[in-house]
C-alpha cells in the first residue's frame, strides 16, 4: 500500500536518493541514535519511581527496532526520553551526533521537528484540521512554504493510500485511516527516525495488520523506526528486538532467535 | 486622548506578534477559528465571561459621562448663549458698562444683551398655586432673538411680541403653577403686585431658562417705583455671549472674563461672572468624581473578571491538552504554541472588548439613573441624557482589551510550559509539594509592590491605588504564607483579607462621596 517517492511518480528529493542508497535494508555501522546511562525517575510528592535506570542503546540508520517488555517497566518512558519528548535525570542521548539534552528546549523542539516523527496509540490528530492540514504541520513548523507543504502533505497521503480523504477531518475517518494519517504526518518531513508507541494498540486485528504492513513498507523504503509494542506479531517482525524490564534493557538481538522471542513474549504476557 | 493613545499602543503591542503569526501561519488562524466554531455555546460563554472587565470599566466612564451630561445640560437649559454676566453695583449705569465693553472690542464676544432680573413670587389665582423666589427677567425680545450667533439656543427665537401686560413662562414654571397660555398670573414684588396674562409657555432653554418668567421691559422697575422701601432693587445685567454654541465656549471664557474685567476696571463695582463655565466645570468635576468612585468599586469586579478569564483559558487549554501536547511533539516550540493559543484567545478578547463596551453603556446608564438622585443630578431636572464620550468608550474598550490580552499572554505562556507526555496522555499535573523559590521571590516582590501602592495611595489620597494595593499584597503574600501555614489556611486568610477589604472599599467609596447640594 505504501508507495515510495519513485513509485508514486513524483521526483525523488536528494534526501530520498541518499537515504535509499544508504539504507535499503542494510543498517549502517554508525549509530543514528546513541543513548548512554539514561536514567529517569518520576516523583509524585515524596514517592519516587525509577522508570529508567541507566539505559544504554544504539539505533543505526535503517533499522527497524521493536521494543517490548511488561507494562510499567519503562518501554514508553524509554521512547519519550530518547526522543527528547521528556527530560532525563542523567545520561546522554545523541542523534546524528547532536546531544539532545545539551540543547535548549526550543532547539530540541526544532531538532525534533526536523529529525523525528511520531506515531502514537491514540492517533493524536488535531480534530479541527483536515487530514492534509494535520500532515503538513511538521513541514510548516520547519519553515516549508505553505503551498509546498500542502503539496507534500497530499503526496504523503497518496503514499499511504488516503489522498481521497485529504480534506476530511479526523472525526470523519476510521481508526485505521486516522493511524495512516498519523504515519503520513510522521514521515512527511523525511525524518531520520520515526518513533511509534503502540501504533496498533487502539485498532482491531485486521486494521492493526494493515498498519503493521504499512510500517514494514515504510521501513523497506529506508526509514529508521523504533516501535514500542505489546503486539507479538509486530514484535516478531522487526530486525531487532529490545527487551525492557524494570527500567533496564535486558535483551537486545534478533527476534528470530527463539529464546529471546519466547522470553519477550513471556514477559509481555 | 493621551490615555487612549497609550492604551491603543499597548493593545497594538500585544496584538502585533499575534497578527504577524496569523499572517505567516494561516494554519494557526484556521485552528483558532475552527476551535471557536466547534463549540459555539462555549465560545459565547467565554466571551460573556471575558467581557465583564470591559463592561465594568466602560460603565464607570459612562456613569461619569451621563451624570456630567445631566449637570452640564443646565448650561443649555438655563444659560444657552449667556456665558458671562456683568452686574453693575447699585446705582451704576448699565449703559456705561455696555459702552465700555463695546469699546474694548473683545474678539471672543459675539453678542451683548441688556437685561434686568429680580426675584419675585408668581401666583396663579385660579389654580391656588404659587412659586415663591421665582427668577423673573425682562429684556427686549427682538434683541434677545439676535443675541449670540445661534438663535436656536436662545429659547426665544420664535417669540415675536410681548405686550406690556404679558408674561412668558417656561415649562417648568408653568408646570409648577398649572397654567397655560391665556391664563392670568399675579406677579408679587416690592410689596406690590400686577396681573399679567401668560402669552407663551416655552421650553426651558437658553434665555427662557435664565429666568423662570420673562416680562416686558419696565415691568419690574414700575413695581419697584411703587414701593416705599426697596431692599433689593431689580438688578441690571449685561449678558455676554461668546463665539460658539452652548458647550464649546468654555475655553474662551477665562480670557474673556479677564478682558471684561479690564474693560470695566474704571467703572466702580462691576461684578463679572461666568456662570456657564462654572456649571460646566462643576459638571466635569462631578462626572470625574463619579467615574473614580465607580472605577474603584468596579476594580474589584475587574480583578474577579481577570481571575475568571484565567480560569476560562485554563479550562480551554485543559480541554485541548492532548492537542496542545501533540503540537509540541510535532515541533511547535513553546513560543509558537503560546501564539497559537493566544490567537484564539485574542479573537475572544476582541469580541469581548466590543461587546463589553456596548454592555457597559447599558450598565452605566442604568447605574446613572439609579444613582443619579443620590448625587443630586435629579434636582437639575434635565434628566439623564445618554451622553457617551467617544474617549470614554475607547478607554473602556481598550482597557478591557489590554487587560484581556495581558491575561491571555500570561496564561498562554503558562500553558505552553506543559509537559508534552502528560499532555498527550492526558495525565494530571503532579501536585507541587513545595513552593518554588521563583514563586516565593515573585510573591515577595508582589507583596512589596502592593504594600507600596497601598501606602502611596493612602498618603496621596488615591483611592484606586489604596484599594488595589492591599489585595495585590495579600494575593502575593499567599505563597509566603504557605511556608508558615497549612495551604488551606493560607488561602482562606488571603481570600478573607481581599474580600473584607473589597467590601470596606466599596462602602467607603459610596459613603465618602458627598451628595451634591
Amino acid at each position: 500500500m505504501y508507495r515510495n517517492a519513485e513509485a508514486s511518480g513524483s521526483p525523488m528529493s536528494s534526501n530520498d536518493v541518499g537515504r535509499m542508497t544508504r539504507l535499503a535494508g542494510t543498517p549502517s555501522r554508525e549509530p543514528l541514535l546513541s543513548a548512554r546511562g539514561v536514567t529517569k525517575t518520576y516523583r509524585t510528592g515524596t514517592h519516587e519511581v525509577a522508570a529508567l535506570r541507566g539505559v544504554d542503546l544504539d539505533v543505526r540508520a535503517g533499522e527497524l527496532v521493536m521494543v517490548m517488555g511488561p507494562s510499567g517497566n519503562g518501554k514508553t518512558t524509554l521512547l519519550n526520553c530518547l526522543s527528547g519528548l521528556d527530560d532525563i535525570d542523567a545520561g546522554t542521548v545523541t542523534v546524528d551526533g547532536d546531544d539532545l539534552f545539551a540543547m535548549s528546549d526550543a532547539d530540541r523542539t526544532r531538532h525534533r521537528a526536523e529529525r523525528m516523527g511520531f506515531v502514537f496509540q491514540a492517533f493524536n490528530l488535531i480534530p479541527v484540521l483536515s487530514a492534509a492540514e494535520n500532515v503538513e504541520l511538521p513541514l510548516l513548523v520547519t519553515g516549508v512554504a505553505p503551498k509546498l507543504a500542502r503539496e507534500q502533505a497530499r503526496e504523503m497521503l497518496s503514499r499511504v493510500g488516503l489522498v481521497d480523504r485529504a480534506d476530511h477531518r479526523p472525526g470523519e475517518l476510521s481508526g485505521g485511516e486516522q493511524q495512516r494519517v498519523t504515519v503520513a504526518r510522521a514521515l512527511v518531513a523525511e525524518p531520520a527516525l520515526v518513533w511509534a508507541d503502540e501504533p496498533t494498540g487502539a485498532l482491531d486485528s485486521h486494521t492493526a495488520g494493515e498498519i503493521v504492513e504499512l510500517l514494514h513498507e515504510v521501513h523497506a523504503a529506508g526509514q529508521t523506526l523504533v516501535v514500542v509494542t505489546h503486539d507479538e506479531a509486530l514484535g516478531r517482525s522487526g530486525q531487532r528486538l529490545v527487551q525492557v524490564r524494570d527500567g533496564l534493557v535486558v535483551g537486545d538481538g534478533d527476534p528470530m532467535v527463539d529464546e529471546l522471542l519466547v522470553a519477550a513474549v513471556a514477559v509481555t504476557s | 486622548m493621551t490615555a487612549v493613545a497609550v492604551l491603543a499602543g499597548l493593545a497594538v503591542f500585544l496584538l502585533a506578534p499575534l497578527a504577524v503569526a496569523a499572517v505567516r501561519q494561516r494554519t494557526l488562524v484556521a485552528m483558532a477559528v475552527r476551535n471557536i466554531r466547534r463549540r459555539p455555546a462555549e465560545a459565547v460563554l467565554v466571551v460573556a465571561g471575558a467581557l465583564l472587565g470591559t463592561a465594568i470599566i466602560t460603565s464607570a466612564f459612562v456613569v461619569g459621562d451621563v451624570i456630567e451630561g445631566s449637570f452640564a445640560d443646565v448650561a443649555r437649559t438655563r444659560y444657552g448663549p449667556v456665558d458671562i454676566t456683568l452686574t453693575p453695583a447699585e446705582g451704576a449705569d448699565l449703559d456705561e458698562v455696555t459702552a465700555a465693553v463695546e469699546a474694548a472690542q473683545i474678539d471672543a464676544i459675539d453678542g451683548l444683551l441688556a437685561a434686568t432680573a429680580a426675584t419675585a413670587t408668581l401666583e396663579a389665582p385660579q389654580r391656588d398655586a404659587a412659586v415663591p423666589q421665582a427668577s423673573v427677567v425682562e429684556f427686549d425680545l427682538a434683541a434677545a432673538r439676535d443675541f449670540g450667533s445661534d438663535p436656536r439656543i436662545t429659547g426665544v427665537a420664535d417669540l415675536r411680541v410681548l405686550a406690556t401686560d404679558g408674561i412668558i413662562v417656561n415649562e417648568r414654571t408653568a408646570g409648577r403653577l398649572g397654567v397655560q397660555a391665556g391664563d392670568t398670573l399675579r406677579l408679587h414684588a416690592y410689596d406690590s403686585n400686577v396681573d399679567l396674562e401668560v402669552s407663551h409657555v416655552v421650553a426651558e432653554v437658553g434665555l427662557a431658562g435664565y429666568g423662570g418668567a420673562i416680562v416686558a421691559p419696565g415691568t419690574l422697575a414700575a413695581l419697584a417705583e411703587q414701593a416705599a422701601v426697596v431692599a433689593t432693587p431689580p438688578r441690571d445685567q449685561l449678558l455676554v455671549s461668546l463665539d460658539g454654541g452652548v458647550f464649546d465656549t468654555r475655553e474662551l471664557s477665562d480670557a474673556a472674563v479677564a478682558d471684561l474685567r479690564a474693560a470695566a476696571a474704571d467703572l466702580p463695582g462691576v461684578e463679572v461672572e461666568a456662570p456657564k463655565a462654572r456649571v460646566l466645570d462643576d459638571a466635569q468635576a462631578e462626572g470625574a468624581g463619579l467615574t473614580e468612585v465607580f472605577s474603584t468599586i468596579g476594580s474589584f469586579s475587574v480583578l474577579a473578571g481577570i481571575l475568571l478569564l484565567v480560569n476560562l483559558f485554563v479550562m480551554l487549554a485543559e480541554e485541548r491538552k492532548t492537542e496542545l501536547g501533540m503540537l509540541r511533539a510535532v515541533g511547535f516550540t513553546r513560543r509558537r504554541l503560546t501564539r497559537a493559543f493566544a490567537i484564539e484567545a485574542a479573537v475572544y478578547a476582541m469580541a469581548a472588548a466590543a461587546a463589553g463596551a456596548v454592555v457597559g453603556i447599558g450598565i452605566g446608564w442604568l447605574v446613572a439613573v439609579v444613582a443619579g438622585p443620590i448625587f443630586g443630578a435629579a434636582d437639575q431636572g434635565s434628566g439623564y441624557p445618554l451622553v457617551i464620550e467617544p474617549a470614554s468608550l475607547a478607554i473602556g474598550a481598550s482597557t478591557g482589551l489590554v487587560i484581556s490580552l495581558v491575561t491571555i499572554w500570561a496564561t498562554s505562556l503558562r500553558i505552553a510550559r506543559l509537559n508534552i507526555i502528560r499532555a498527550i496522555r492526558d495525565l494530571p499535573e503532579p501536585k507541587v509539594a513545595r513552593v518554588r523559590t521563583r514563586t516565593l521571590v515573585l510573591g515577595a516582590v508582589g507583596t512589596l509592590v502592593g504594600a507600596a501602592a497601598g501606602f502611596a495611595g493612602y498618603l496621596g489620597d488615591n483611592a484606586i491605588a489604596l484599594c488595589l494595593g492591599v489585595p495585590l499584597a495579600a494575593f502575593s503574600a499567599a505563597p509566603l504564607l504557605r511556608r508558615l501555614l497549612p495551604e488551606r489556611t493560607a488561602r482562606l486568610l488571603t481570600a478573607g483579607t481581599v474580600l473584607t477589604w473589597g467590601w470596606q472599599c466599596t462602602r467607603c467609596s459610596v459613603t465618602s462621596w458627598a451628595p451634591r447640594t
